[in-house]
Formats: structure tokens, C-alpha cells, sequence
């Protein structure tokens, strides 16, 4: 089913506002505006005139757009905070999620639910995946410190690879700490020393 | 020692008193572990007490009313047990509309009404033109910004809703907007019109304190229905702050204080900025220009903290903007918003 509806989507993070773009027009909103400055919101969304606005909450200017919805002369129709009493559950799903939705006075509530519900999704999926790809990142580098520790170790202590790697593992295990932060403390001690 | 509070506050010099509960130990002599959140909006420290997020947040004392009257927005039912300070703020021009003044034989930096004439001389001779309105940015609607920049450009002599633009601006923003030519000056909290002198951008020209005395600007809220609300801990809170705003009103502290607030994840911004900002001496532009006002910024005083005093304030300021209508119904509000009970409570 093709919707009419405007939606607005603000978000600094392009590769997100891809996944949520994505996700709308699946769900028959093909009217999708992106905007990602950090110009001033309020002129650009004057001319784009949406329906509906969704924002990322770590953009400062969530204050400068409410202020706008609220000064009524600017814009042509009322824009309020998606919330009622009967949506505080969606309303939290939301804020957790880290996105914000605002939609014209008067919207039928379900034709926005749906574009919520999907928007709460995709920001949780490119969460684990911003997630992943932190680990992924960590991981490579702690091999990296680990193979220079475990080289130190090997070369002060004249003691073969195994055994280097397994000091490394009983250190940790002993400390309770990452074997990439035993290698860390090798590699400082050594540069110390 | 009880589960930690999570309490949210926005980048500015009168975070001070969350800010030293936390780093000068009056939270821990409470029995109280605090975490602190840097956020970027009042409405996501709003949002977040709402949801639960955050147990307390940093918030203007005009929003914690709007946003439990609904006024604008979703309702959000708050409670404002503790005045942070009063003033704080100040009015700054960019250069490039002050060289407009100079047409308008006009010196700005003369005292603030003088600035005020100065600025509605230049909108008059703009329209006269047909220019383009000048654009004045806030940090919020519902704030004591608003209201400041209202009465400083009505004792010019100029409509703030037909003769300029009034937008809303992040604080941390104001500079690089006006740096671009978006907007041509701003109301804003410290220390961020002290940035704007520093980089070269624009002259402070009226400081909060003179054109609105006494004004009450940042309270601590906290969800109506909250942990807070309920027990013996919003007390101790309460009494750690009233430590808090103490010593950061004690001038021996500022040093330590300005280097505490200035860590990436607090303010962000060069110490000695902030310690100018607490210390009340101003420089209003590049060449030497200095204000000095003891009121500029105040954390301390006899009854300060107790916001019940400011509740008729703010509805009859609000009234004014034309921000709400039913006068009865935002003082019944405001009565339980701003209620004293928890600072009485808490002996302050």
C-alpha cells in the first residue's frame, strides 16, 4: 500500500538514515526527505512541509524544532511530540532506541505507529551492528598487542611461543582481566623498564 | 550506600553545583553515588526523565512547567524541588551588525539600554530598506532567555513576535550560527557569550542581571512519580546541593572548580573561561571592555534555593509571551512544580 504521507528523517549518521529510509519505503512510504546538516533545521523543514518527523536524539537541535511546532505562525499545521497516554510504552521503546518522533495534529495515531515501530527497529539493528563492528575493531588490535607481548615475553624470558601464550592466559585468568589488557601492561612494563 | 542516581545536565556554567556534588565529595558525605550525563537538548532530558532514564536533570525553571502543563509538547508531570541559581545570562551582538550601530551613532557598549535603543535604530532604518529581518536566537522557548531578550528589545522599543525573527539555537552552536550569518545575536547562558567575545565573533552587550534582576533560571527536576519523590534520598540530594552551591560560590574554590567542569565530558571548553564566567567579570568584547556585576551569575543567598518564590514570576512571564492563557490553571501548577515541601524538608 502506497502512502501519501511525508516523512522527514533526520539523522547525522548516513549509514543509519540509509537502513531506516530503506525500511520506510518497504513499508510503502516512498515520500522520504533525508536531512543530515547541522544547518539550521527550522528553514529547510518550512519549505519540506512533512508529516511526519523523525529525529535522531543525539542532534542538538530537537529544542529548535519543537520550538517551531510550537510558534504556530511559522508553519501551516501543528506538529506535536508523538505521545499520548495509551503510547507510553512506544513512547519509551522509542527514547531507548534513541529516535524521536513528531507528527502533523490530527494524523491518524496507527498510520504512524507503523512508521515508528519500523523506525525503533532499524535503530536497534544498526545499533548491534555499530556494536559489532566496536568488537571487531578491539579484537584486531588486541591481537596486535598481543603478538608484540607475547613476542617480549618469549625474547626476555628465552621461553618458547606456547609457553609465552600461556603465561599470558594465567595471568589473565588469574587478574580476571581481558588478555588484551595483561598484553597492554606487558608492553608498558616493558617501556618502563 | 544505595543504587547510583543517574542525573542528566546540558553543557553550562550553571551545571556548577551538579557538578561539584559529584567532584568535591558533597554527594558521597550524603551517602549518595551520582552518575552524570552530558546531553544535547532539554527536550531529550525531558524525554529522559519521563522514561526513567535519568532519576534528576539540569532544566530551566520554565520548562519544568510547560513540560508538566503539556504546553507545546507531550505532558510530562515534573517537580522542581531546588532553585539552582539565578542570572547567568547575556545578550550578544555579531560584529557585523554592531558596524551598523555605528551608522545609528550608537555605542553599544555603553550600558545595555543604550544597546537596546541602539538595536531597534538599526531594525527601523532595515525596514525602512525593506531588508531582511534580523534573526535572535534563544536556547529555548520556554526559558528565561525568552523572556530577556522580550524585555530587551520591548525597552528598545521593538516587538519581538512582528520587528526580528526569534529562533531557537543549541547553546554550543550560537557561535558557529552566527560565525555563518544564520543569526545576528543571541540570549545565551555562560559561558558560551564569552566564547563568542574570546573568538572575535560578537559583543556581550547586556548582561541577564541588568535587564531582568534577579531572574530564576536553572532548577533541579525530577519526575512527579519518581525514586526521588518518594523517599529520604531527594532530601539528601537537596542537602548535597545546598553544600554544592555553597562552595561554588566561595571564590578560594574557583580555580579547582573551573579545571573540574572544563574535562572533555562536562563543558568542554577552556577553564579560564568558565572561572570568568563564576567570577562575574565580563569582557564584553576583544579591546579591553570589561563589565563586573556580583549578581552576574548567583548560586548563593538567604532562601535561594526555595522555588516557590518563583513560580508567580514565571506564569506572569509566560502570560506575557503569550506562551499559555489559563493564568489559574498554570498557578495551580506551578504551586505543586515549585513546591517548597522538599527543600523545607531538607532544612535549606
Amino acid at each position: 500500500m502506497e502512502s501519501s504521507l511525508k516523512v522527514l528523517l533526520v539523522d547525522e549518521s548516513p549509514i543509519r538514515a540509509a537502513i531506516i529510509e530503506d525500511g520506510l519505503r518497504e513499508g510503502g512510504f516512498s515520500h522520504v526527505v533525508r536531512l543530515s546538516s547541522t544547518d539550521m533545521l527550522v528553514r529547510r523543514i518550512n519549505e519540506i512541509d512533512p508529516d511526519v518527523v523523525l529525529i535522531d536524539l543525539a542532534n542538538p537541535q530537537r529544542d529548535s524544532l519543537e520550538q517551531m511546532f510550537q510558534v504556530s505562525r511559522l508553519v501551516r499545521r501543528p506538529i506535536t511530540m508523538f505521545v499520548d497516554e495509551s503510547d507510553a510504552d512506544q513512547t519509551r521503546a522509542a527514547v531507548e532506541a534513541g529516535v524521536s518522533a513528531y507528527i502533523v495534529n490530527g494524523l491518524h495515531k496507527d498510520r504512524v505507529k507503523n512508521i515508528v515501530d519500523m523506525c525503533v527497529t532499524r535503530f536497534h539493528v544498526f545499533a548491534r551492528l555499530a556494536e559489532e563492528l566496536a568488537e571487531t575493531k578491539t579484537a584486531l588490535a588486541d591481537r596486535k598487542t598481543i603478538d608484540r607481548a607475547k613476542a617480549l615475553l618469549m625474547k626476555t624470558r628465552a621461553i618458547g611461543e606456547e609457553e609465552a601464550y600461556a603465561m599470558m592466559r594465567r595471568a589473565a585468568m588469574n587478574q580476571k582481566a581481558r588478555l588484551g589488557d595483561i598484553a597492554r601492561a606487558i608492553i608498558t612494563a616493558s617501556e618502563i623498564c | 550506600m544505595s543504587a547510583p542516581l543517574t542525573i542528566g545536565f546540558l553543557p553550562l556554567t550553571d551545571a556548577a553545583p551538579l557538578i561539584a556534588a559529584v567532584d568535591f565529595g558533597f554527594a558521597r558525605a550524603e551517602g549518595l553515588t551520582i552518575n552524570l550525563h552530558r546531553d544535547v537538548s532539554w527536550a531529550n532530558l525531558r524525554d529522559r526523565l519521563m522514561v526513567g532514564h535519568y532519576d534528576a536533570a539540569h532544566m530551566l525553571a520554565p520548562l519544568a512547567l510547560a513540560a508538566s502543563l503539556g504546553v507545546g509538547q507531550a505532558k510530562c508531570p515534573l517537580r522542581a524541588p531546588f532553585l539552582l541559581n539565578l542570572n547567568g545570562n547575556g545578550i550578544t551582538l555579531s560584529k557585523r551588525l554592531l558596524e551598523d550601530f555605528a551608522g545609528a551613532d550608537c555605542d553599544p557598549l555603553t550600558d545595555w539600554m543604550t544597546a537596546a535603543r541602539g538595536l531597534a535604530a538599526v531594525v527601523r532604518a532595515r525596514q525602512a530598506t525593506g531588508a531582511n529581518r534580523l534573526t535572535l536566537a534563544t536556547v529555548h522557548l520556554f526559558s528565561a532567555h525568552t523572556y530577556l531578550l522580550r524585555h530587551f528589545l520591548r525597552a528598545g522599543g521593538l516587538d519581538a513576535d512582528r520587528d526580528v525573527e526569534l529562533v531557537v539555537a543549541p547553546p554550543p552552536f550560537m557561535v558557529d550560527f552566527m560565525d555563518r550569518g544564520l543569526i545576528d545575536g543571541f540570549c545565551v547562558g555562560s559561558p558560551w557569550n564569552s566564547l563568542a567575545v574570546d573568538r572575535g565573533r560578537g559583543v556581550l552587550v547586556a548582561l541577564g542581571c541588568e535587564v531582568l534582576a534577579d531572574a530564576p533560571e536553572k532548577v533541579l527536576a525530577m519526575p512527579a512519580q519518581g525514586r526521588l519523590t518518594r523517599d529520604g534520598e531527594g532530601a539528601a540530594l537537596l542537602r548535597a546541593l545546598g553544600r554544592a552551591c555553597a562552595f561554588v560560590a566561595e571564590p578560594a574554590n574557583r580555580a579547582d572548580l573551573a579545571q573540574a567542569m572544563a574535562r572533555p565530558d562536562r563543558l568542554d571548553c577552556p577553564a579560564e573561561m568558565i572561572a570568568r564566567t563564576l567570577s562575574g567579570r565580563l569582557a564584553l568584547d576583544q579591546h579591553g571592555a570589561i563589565r563586573e556585576r556580583a549578581d552576574f551569575i548567583r548560586f548563593t543567598g538567604p532562601g535561594l534555593h526555595r522555588p516557590d518564590g518563583c513560580a508567580p514570576w514565571i506564569v506572569e512571564l509566560m502570560l506575557e509571551a503569550g506562551q499559555i492563557s489559563d493564568r489559574a490553571g498554570a498557578i495551580a501548577m506551578a504551586e505543586q512544580v515549585f513546591s517548597a515541601d522538599f527543600a523545607v524538608a531538607a532544612g535549606l
